[in-house]
């Protein structure tokens, strides 16, 4: 997938390149699938509101007095368009995690608690696939697609943390064993039941931005990746507490 | 076949499969239609009905095939089922609507209420949002919504169904 970067200060350009997946390779190409476009204010007047903008194609995707907001915006748009586009992965909104010979994959849009289940998971010693989507290639294997995990403050606003904060290791690509279908219910109380691969299948779908585009790779990757997975459903309540339940359960004890 | 048979297999309705992405899942059929990008699960039952629909089939030549796995299964439950199937955009059902007599018509409203009880039939379907809806929090089929809740995805209204508010297909 080719995508073109410009900016109008050049001093800008190395901190939206920080915010580009990793493994990215530097093209010469007059035609991109997707051009960004990040205006920031060159000369700063006193008494007035310096705004910076980021564009994506001709659509104005954000404009804000802070270049960190455009950044994370930025960083959002290119994973939700790669994850719409990508013909190679097939890509699932959801958190995973990996914990000795398992992994799990908690899908879910944004702010239904994925990062926070993750973040946990982390804390507890797993490993780190990734925070937002998780990246399946077409024989079922989870890959790692690491971001910095953006966990939500006390004041709703969010704070970025490196998954290394967490001692996190990368994850090995393995295939997907334990799939996890909750959300937080306040006052819930973590009490999953078991979900037939067939309904899981129908979960996962409705969180992969290119099933419309590609139902056919969708429903065939997803068939691999579930294939030998278990899939849990169930209200969660406090995160700890799903947590231990949850790598209980994966060292051979109950899950509730 | 006696002759009353003959007529009444040549005067029911006829229901076929539509064109829809079909994955068999263990027991499991999964269904995708292109058009309404909707995903449908059948299990194993309803699966096998759909899968009997493959040709122009009667509701009984596909009690006749379910039969070998299904003994006891009732024509007019299969009838009510296919119907379902049909009104959920699965099958495309064939109909004179001549031919449907007022007595069989009163059955489908009886079987209507009860056919879900006699047979486990089961259709689960949701209906897959754009990409975009991916980095908006909005709520899914069956989701909970209304206050301090995600509004619902596009394709889906907010609905009191026994009690609680969650997303339901737009009709």
């Amino acid at each position: 997938m080719r995508v073109g970067i410009r900016v109008s200060d050049p001093l800008v350009l190395e901190s939206v390149l920080s915010r580009v997946p990793a493994g990215w390779i530097r093209l010469q190409a007059s035609v991109v699938d997707r051009l960004y476009s990040v205006v920031t204010p060159l000369v700063r007047r006193r008494n007035v509101r310096h705004f910076c903008v980021l564009y994506g194609d001709h659509t104005r995707l954000c404009r804000t007095e802070r270049i960190e907001d455009i950044l994370d915006h930025f960083e959002s748009d290119l994973d939700l368009h790669i994850a719409a586009n990508s013909q190679d992965r097939l890509f699932i909104h959801a958190g995973a995690v990996s914990w000795k010979a398992h992994t799990i994959v908690i899908p879910g849009r944004s702010h239904t608690g994925k990062t926070t289940l993750v973040a946990e998971f982390l804390k507890s010693g797993a490993a780190y696939y990734s925070d937002d989507f998780a990246a399946v290639d077409p024989a079922g294997y989870l890959h790692p697609y690491p971001r910095d995990l953006s966990v939500r403050t006390q004041c709703n606003g969010f704070e970025r943390i490196r998954p290394e904060e967490f001692g996190a290791a990368r994850a090995q690509p393995r295939p997907i064993s334990f799939v996890l279908l909750t959300e937080y219910l306040e006052d819930g109380r973590w009490g999953p039941s078991p979900v037939s691969r067939g309904q899981g299948m129908l979960r996962l779908l409705e969180n992969t931005p290119s099933a419309r585009k590609q139902p056919g790779f969708a429903l065939g990757v997803l068939h691999k990746a579930v294939e030998s997975a278990e899939i849990h459903q169930g209200w969660r309540g406090e995160k700890e507490q799903t947590v231990r339940a949850v790598l209980n359960y994966l060292d051979g004890r109950s899950l509730t | 076949m006696s002759k009353q048979e003959i007529q009444h297999e040549s005067r029911s309705p006829r229901f076929q499969q539509r064109k829809l992405i079909a994955r068999t899942i263990g027991d499991e059929l999964l269904l995708f239609d292109e058009e309404t990008s909707t995903a449908h699960c059948l299990n194993g039952i309803a699966g096998e009905m759909w899968m009997a629909c493959e040709g122009r089939s009667s509701a009984a030549a596909v009690t006749e095939f379910l039969r070998s796995r299904w003994p006891d299964i009732e024509e007019e439950v299969v009838w009510v089922s296919l119907s379902r199937m049909a009104a959920a955009g699965l099958l495309e059902e064939m109909i004179d609507a001549e031919n449907i007599s007022a007595g069989r018509r009163d059955l489908l409203r009886k079987l209507g209420l009860t056919a879900a009880a006699v047979v486990p039939i089961l259709v689960t379907s949701i209906l897959i949002p754009p990409a975009a809806a991916a980095a908006s929090p909005c709520g899914g089929l069956a989701s909970l919504c209304g206050s301090g809740k995600p509004p619902c995805c596009p394709g889906t209204h907010c609905a009191n169904v026994l009690g609680t508010l969650v997303c339901v297909l737009n009709t």
